[in-house]
């Protein structure tokens, strides 16, 4: 008895939990196993993404007639495998989509703690300046840098860091303008806490909550602008793997081939929606007050 | 209400500045810009000429007066590619682009208000569902993959609509749909949000229980006040609609601003980039400006200000 009850048991309070907690399980498998093959590309694709082999160009998924089944998703126009460009795309997607949040994210929370909670003129200044950067197009913005500074990786991090930062300060700094007037704060500086240990160890913890959703939010959108980036040519440079530039290259062959645009623009799109379900989940459980986001 | 509307002019001249000031040092940091302009066998001599002629021997200030100076007349140099003034080549495309904006904004609106009104009042009904369905996955599918799933189906496999460039209504069809697809998410996710919480509001049972009709209710009094945030938000949603119909744009080869940018980024047309951000930035800023003033009608406690009330 006790051998069935423990693991069976185990199982069923997972799914128990999951349901109630309208826990989105989907999702996050998927983008577990996502982040576990862009992290670990060379063991897991089967072939080199950048492989060219003219006698197999244009190989139909496993699944149709004249499909192998090696060439699990087909191959491109000049023979490489669909499937392993499609790992090394998604680290590429994944690690733009790291780093720029990272950017943004540092630039903007800190932007927001100070401008919050100094107040006066350093918050008009830094919140107009916010503003203005705010509604930048951000598609026309990275051309910009990707013509003089040439389009790379470095390009599309700093193009997206320099659009994502406001939204951060605006919102940081909103919750910091209501947990300002807190209790707690004023305990802590009748304490004599210094103004930056206030808002490290105070104000900020708070904050994560609110920093957390915000992340999981834009992590959709940002993967959106780094393949259209990639597509139009701004972006991540060929022949690098890039999910946007895979579906560019393809476009011409869209009759004759049309796996090399819809399985990449599939798992895009799937990538993209398990990040914006989890992340609405994470809003609701964490901050509603984000809801209109 | 007028010191308010000054703040935000104010606001939209520190942005132009900022966004030129950007533009300026990005131009300088490409390298040299002679190199782009004179064929590789010029001589010294040729490049001393030009680099006089356009001002690159001056102060990096004085250079960027000069500039300030030039694009508040209009010039902002010459394309590379074409040899016309760049500004001509962006005032000539933009009444492509208009229209096609214009267009999708149109459809946006026919499909996401109805859509969001139906699913807030019949809350997890079943048009709710499809609401909240159409609303996460214009969030998620990136348009250029959406443009190209439609040319596939629509003009490849059936064969009824044009997949590329202009000619009569039918060739707005495809292009207009695909753009304005995120932006018929965005406004219903947000529009029925809104609606929802206003619906809960105390002023709306008083209206109920006064025995206004429903749908007197919903339309008149929840409507008009569940549109302020979506209207605040209207400026971002422009410059997303910029971004987008340079996508868009590319993928139906609709002659207009995107997809000048997107071949000036081809052939490296510095002028003509800069032409399009800055034409680009001053559009978002105007319509922000427009989208406050609006923001103002609508809201009677902005325009009476903070200390009345």
């Amino acid at each position: 008895m006790k051998e069935i009850t423990n693991f069976r048991f185990r199982i069923a309070r997972i799914c128990r939990i999951s349901y109630f907690r309208k826990i989105p399980v989907l999702p996050l498998l998927f983008l577990t196993l996502l982040v576990i093959t862009s992290a670990f590309p060379s063991y897991l694709a089967p072939h080199d993404p950048n492989e060219q082999s003219l006698g197999r160009r244009f190989l139909p998924p496993c699944w149709q007639e004249g499909g192998n089944k090696n060439y699990y998703f087909g191959t491109d126009n000049l023979g490489r495998d669909l499937l392993s460009r499609m790992i090394y795309g998604s680290r590429v997607s994944l690690l733009v989509a790291l780093l720029s949040l990272i950017l943004g994210g540092l630039i903007g929370t800190t932007v927001g703690l100070i401008s919050g909670f100094y107040g006066g003129r350093t918050d008009t200044i830094l919140m107009r300046l916010a503003d203005s950067t705010m509604a930048f197009p951000i598609i026309l913005f990275a051309f910009l840098m990707s013509v003089s500074l040439g389009p790379s990786m470095k390009t599309v991090v700093i193009a997206v860091g320099i659009v994502i930062w406001a939204r951060f300060a605006r919102i940081i700094r909103g919750e910091v303008l209501s947990l300002k007037e807190r209790d707690f704060i004023k305990l802590a500086r009748v304490a004599g806490c210094s103004t930056f240990r206030i808002i490290v160890a105070h104000i900020f913890p708070n904050v994560v909550n609110t920093l957390v959703v915000l992340l999981t939010l834009q992590v959709g959108w940002v993967i959106i602008v780094e393949a259209s980036l990639s597509f139009l040519g701004a972006g991540i440079p060929l022949p690098t793997a890039a999910w946007g530039s895979m579906i560019a290259e393809g476009r011409q062959y869209i009759v004759r081939a049309w796996w090399v645009i819809t399985i990449p623009g599939a798992f895009l799109m799937l990538t993209v929606l398990s990040f914006n379900w989890l992340g609405d989940w994470l809003r609701d459980l964490l901050d509603p007050k984000l809801r209109p986001l | 209400m007028v010191s308010l509307l000054f703040g935000r002019f104010l606001q939209a001249i520190v942005t132009l500045f900022v966004l030129a000031v950007i533009v300026f040092f990005l131009s300088r940091l490409s390298g040299d810009p002679i190199e782009l302009i004179l064929p590789v066998d010029a001589t010294m001599a040729d490049r001393q000429v030009l680099r006089s002629t356009l001002g690159l021997d001056r102060p990096l200030t004085e250079q960027f007066f000069l500039f300030l100076k030039g694009a508040i007349g209009g010039d902002f140099g010459t394309s590379i590619r074409e040899r016309k003034p760049a500004l001509d080549l962006v005032l000539s495309r933009f009444p492509a682009s208009i229209k096609l904006a214009s267009f999708a904004m149109g459809v946006a609106i026919l499909i996401a208000f109805p859509l969001a009104v139906l699913g807030a009042v019949n809350k997890n009904g079943s048009i709710d569902i499809i609401a909240r369905i159409v609303g996460v996955l214009g969030q998620s599918v990136p348009s250029f993959w959406s443009g190209l799933l439609l040319i596939i189906i629509f003009a490849g496999h059936f064969k009824i609509l044009p997949a590329a460039g202009t000619g009569g209504w039918s060739h707005y069809l495809l292009p207009g749909f695909t753009l304005g697809w995120f932006v018929v998410a965005g406004m219903m996710r947000l529009l029925r949000s809104s609606l929802l919480e206003v619906l809960d509001s105390e002023y709306i049972k008083l209206a109920r229980i006064k025995g206004v009709s429903e749908f007197k209710v919903v339309c008149k009094h929840a409507l008009r006040n569940s549109l302020i945030p979506v209207v605040t938000f209207g400026g971002v949603y422009f410059a997303a609609l910029i971004s987008t119909a340079v996508v868009v744009e590319t993928v139906f080869a609709w002659p207009g601003l995107g997809r000048l940018a997107y071949d000036a980024i081809g052939f490296r047309d510095f002028p003509v980039i800069q032409a399009v951000v800055l034409f680009a930035a001053f559009l978002v800023v105007i319509s922000s400006l427009l989208v406050d003033i609006l923001y103002a009608v609508l809201d009677p406690r902005i325009r009476i200000g903070p200390k009345t009330m």
